[in-house]
């Protein structure tokens, strides 16, 4: 893969993780309140978890780079787009704080440690052995962060709303899991069918994330009522 | 990796990452988090919303920290790794004591540059600033994290070392992440905190300086540095309270700060010093206004209360940093406040809920009502109403009230409370500050509305502070106020509407320019008044008679100006329609400031209430409308 389309993708998917990770915080406060304690608290597991999947990034998960980003960016697309959702269900059967801050510090970790594995693989897949190359595309890895903060606190929260924002950025996710299929010719014979079985499940939610986009200020409206209880 | 592991296993002793490098680098992950959280609440208290500033100072921080990974790797292999971590932690402890400081500095400049016509430059020294030293801090912490991982990758057989400590460096800034809101926040005051964590950095140079470059030549310059860092760390660590004082005076009396550039830096010995309390939820601050405007005298025309001699004046009251009463005229809002939505129902609540209000202000005047049977007091920070019954300042205002055994205290998060609580009441008093952040803004949430109104008795009333619906206003055709661009009656209403309230009610606590007593002093005190070279033009080219009226103009249009400085805006509101009435009933309680005429003055606006809630101005915990305030504004006391 030529690097730039690499520093792209690092790009595009460093800014959905990093907003999956404020999404989740910010439901959080709006659920558990003080947003100083959620927001630390979300960037210290988020660099944790970071930390462990670049750790879990070895051995057979790197030798199949391909495969395993396209399972990656799956899992990350499928998490970043249910998560809010899930959290005011979850309320809504009448969970305890403790058990909303369990599932939300827990998706936290989940989205870190997959946002981990990318760029190892990603550096793998892109950069190889070359040094230059690998610091461009790291490069590109935390301006994708950067961009993807400032974006969330003045735009996505304030104007589009969690759930909105929520769905584009899953979509933003899937739709780049979906050009990795443009890869799959470097992966060994066997790998194929694997490969398409994911790419499929990929395509299906995208379809999915999209539709529940056009949708997403009935989804939003679902989301309070639940919130409110019986009466709204 | 199967190589690696073989290759540990062969050497079990030599090759395995040091306790000290495994304790010096979570100990200096710590200090980077805290120094970027640190960056991130001195910016978010000087410049209101906190999620904004989290967000960008973050981002500023990790993009910074790419940089400094990046100069890191240009540092040659053969260099004695711990000797350039020397040099970054020398660099560090002295970045990382200024972040706090720093920041203050540009926003003392910024009110100077923005008063003397500069209001651009002044935008980008202050969150150029704050940037800029958020971007040396994330940079050295970038360069440190990846030189550690070359000594773990010498100690510990290449990759294996470098991960562990990379691992280590994660778990360190989780536990910097949960030490800074958890422990500094509630505890210390930001410059303290920041002198700890420099003296921690410097710490860890001092250790490298002593054990591990004994014996290499070139030492004089960094025990030259760390020498002199001490000492200054030191100087600091031992006058910190004297230098938060000296920030927040720069920060109250900033009128006084904007005479000169030496004026901004000088230290004002003269005017009084500012009261600081910290709780674990806010920053509570007492000052003195010390050079108070026209309206301050005006009241006397308007009010009884100056006639009390007992009745502090000019003290005001601040929560993390933003205006909220101030003693001279507090009465007017908190009359306003606590008695139209029970003259305009008619009857007076026996139970009564008050969110917030936690000075005890709003209480004074509910207790007033011998018909109020008790009062629940939530409130999330048990700080404030405490010292509500200590400080002789908020004591003597409220009178008490928080002691009467009519009240009972509740430490609570007000949000929570409503939308659990299955108790019901026949009023809601939610008296919290204004939605500068988004965190404040679910205090206005469609949401938190419908958990009031659930609470709400048949036939009950809630009431709230509508800050941004008053002043925003101008007559239509008829003379009657309607609000104009900007106003955030459109929030309210369409917030309400959405929460299930069928009879909205706003009022403004407008008082009448057409006071004989207050323009005869206005006439007469000889109080500047600017006036335009129009006004000039006309008064030199009048007669006598003519003069008369243009001076009389003049008076009602500085009347106009003052009582409109003096005007808050509230909104009542119920579940059923026809709960508020206009008519005017005596409360029978002693009152300093409300009479019949102001009552039915305070309905004289034109604020439409929508039939349906236009969601796109509907305020939510998913989607906050509020704050609606600039963004690229810093924080002002006034």
């Amino acid at each position: 893969m030529h690097t730039a389309t690499v520093a792209g993708v690092a790009f595009v998917l460093a800014f959905c993780s990093i907003v999956y990770e404020l999404l989740l915080g910010q439901t959080l406060a709006a659920f558990l309140g003080n947003t100083v304690l959620r927001l630390s608290v979300t960037v210290g597991l988020y660099l944790l978890s970071m930390g462990i999947g670049a750790f879990l990034a070895r051995g057979r998960v790197l030798a199949r780079p391909v495969l395993a980003l396209q399972s990656v960016e799956l899992a990350l697309s499928v998490t970043g787009a249910a998560a809010v959702p899930l959290l005011f269900l979850l309320d809504s059967w009448g969970a305890p704080h403790a058990a909303l801050s369990a599932t939300g510090h827990g998706l936290i970790v989940l989205i870190g440690v997959l946002t981990g594995l990318e760029l190892p693989l990603l550096l793998e897949l892109g950069g190889g052995a070359v040094d230059v190359r690998r610091n461009f595309v790291l490069g590109v890895d935390y301006v994708g962060a950067l961009i993807g903060t400032l974006v969330f606190a003045f735009w996505f929260y304030p104007r589009a709303g969690l759930v909105t924002t929520a769905f584009v950025v899953a979509s933003l996710n899937a739709f780049a899991g979906v050009l990795l299929a443009s890869q799959i010719g470097r992966s060994p014979a066997e790998d194929r069918s694997r490969h398409g079985l994911v790419l499929v499940a990929q395509l299906l939610v995208l379809c999915a994330t999209v539709v529940c986009l056009a949708r997403a200020d009935a989804i939003a409206e679902a989301c309070i009522r639940l919130y409110l209880g019986g009466d709204a | 990796m199967a190589a690696e592991m073989s290759h540990a296993a062969d050497t079990p002793r030599e090759r395995r990452v040091s306790g000290t490098l495994v304790l010096v680098t979570a100990v200096l992950a710590a200090c980077s988090v805290v120094y970027e959280l640190l960056a991130a609440q001195t910016l978010a208290a000087l410049a209101a919303n906190t999620v904004i500033w989290y967000s960008v100072v973050i981002g500023a921080f990790l993009g910074a920290m790419g940089l400094g990974a990046f100069r890191c790797m240009e540092i040659p292999q053969d260099r004695d790794a711990w000797r350039e971590l020397l040099g970054v932690e020398l660099r560090l402890t002295l970045a990382g004591a200024a972040v706090v400081p720093a920041i203050h500095f540009g926003h003392m400049l910024h009110a100077y540059l923005e008063v003397h016509g500069w209001p651009r430059v002044a935008a980008v020294v202050f969150f150029g600033g704050a940037f800029a030293i958020t971007t040396v801090v994330g940079y050295l912490t970038g360069i440190e994290l990846p030189l550690l991982m070359r000594i773990g990758a010498q100690q510990g057989g290449g990759t294996r070392g470098g991960n562990i400590v990379l691992g280590v460096d994660y778990v360190g800034s989780l536990v910097g992440a949960l030490v800074f809101p958890l422990v500094i926040l509630p505890h210390t005051d930001l410059l303290t905190a920041a002198t700890a964590t420099a003296g921690v950095n410097l710490v860890v140079a001092l250790g490298i300086l002593v054990h591990r470059t004994a014996g290499r030549g070139r030492l004089l310059g960094p025990a030259l540095a760390a020498g002199t860092l001490a000492g200054l760390l030191a100087a600091v660590a031992a006058s910190t309270a004297r230098i938060e004082q000296y920030f927040l005076r720069k920060y109250y009396y900033y009128t006084h700060a904007n005479a000169s550039l030496l004026a901004v830096f000088a230290p004002m010995p003269e005017l009084p010093e500012v009261f600081r309390v910290r709780s674990p939820y806010q920053r509570i601050d007492i000052m003195q206004d010390v050079d108070p405007d026209a309206s301050r005298t005006l009241m006397q025309f308007y009010s009884t209360k100056p006639d009390d001699p007992e009745h502090p004046r000019d003290e005001i009251l601040f929560l993390n940093g933003d205006f909220q009463t101030n003693s001279t005229y507090e009465e007017i809002y908190h009359e306003y406040f606590a008695h139209v939505p029970i003259v305009a129902t008619g009857r007076v609540p026996r139970h009564v809920l008050l969110l917030g209000g936690g000075d005890g202000y709003l209480a004074r005047e509910l207790l007033k009502h011998e018909g109020i049977e008790d009062i629940l007091h939530v409130d999330i920070d048990p700080v404030l109403p405490a010292l509500a019954q200590t400080h002789p300042l908020l004591s003597t205002v409220n009178k008490g009230s928080f002691r009467d055994p009519r009240v009972t205290h509740l430490q609570g998060d007000g949000f929570q409370f409503v939308r659990t609580t299955e108790q019901r009441f026949d009023a809601v008093y939610i008296d919290f500050p204004v939605a500068v952040d988004y965190d404040l803004s679910r205090l206005y949430s469609r949401e938190f509305f419908h958990f009031v109104r659930r609470c709400l008795a048949p036939g009950a009333f809630a009431v709230f502070d509508s800050t941004g619906t008053s002043f925003l206003t101008a007559p239509d055709a008829a003379g009657v106020q309607v609000p104009v661009e900007g106003n955030d009656w459109r929030i309210y209403s369409n917030t309400l509407v959405a929460a299930g309230y069928r009879d909205i009610v706003p009022y403004l606590t407008t008082l009448e320019v057409d006071n004989a007593a207050a323009a005869e002093w206005l006439a007469n005190a000889g109080v500047n008044i600017p006036v335009d070279a129009d006004f000039m033009s006309d008064w030199q080219a009048a007669d006598e008679e003519q003069r008369k009226v243009l001076r009389d103009l003049l008076i009602r249009r500085v009347l106009t100006e003052n009582m409109i400085a003096l005007q808050q805006g509230f909104v009542m509101m119920a579940a059923d329609e026809g709960t508020f009435g206009t008519a005017w009933k005596d409360p029978g309680v002693p009152l300093h400031l409300l009479t019949k005429e102001r009552f039915e003055h305070a309905f004289d606006v034109h604020f439409e209430v929508p039939p349906v809630a236009d969601a796109d101005f509907v305020n939510s915990i998913l989607r906050p409308r509020f704050p609606t305030l600039p963004v690229w504004r810093p924080r002002r006391p006034f």
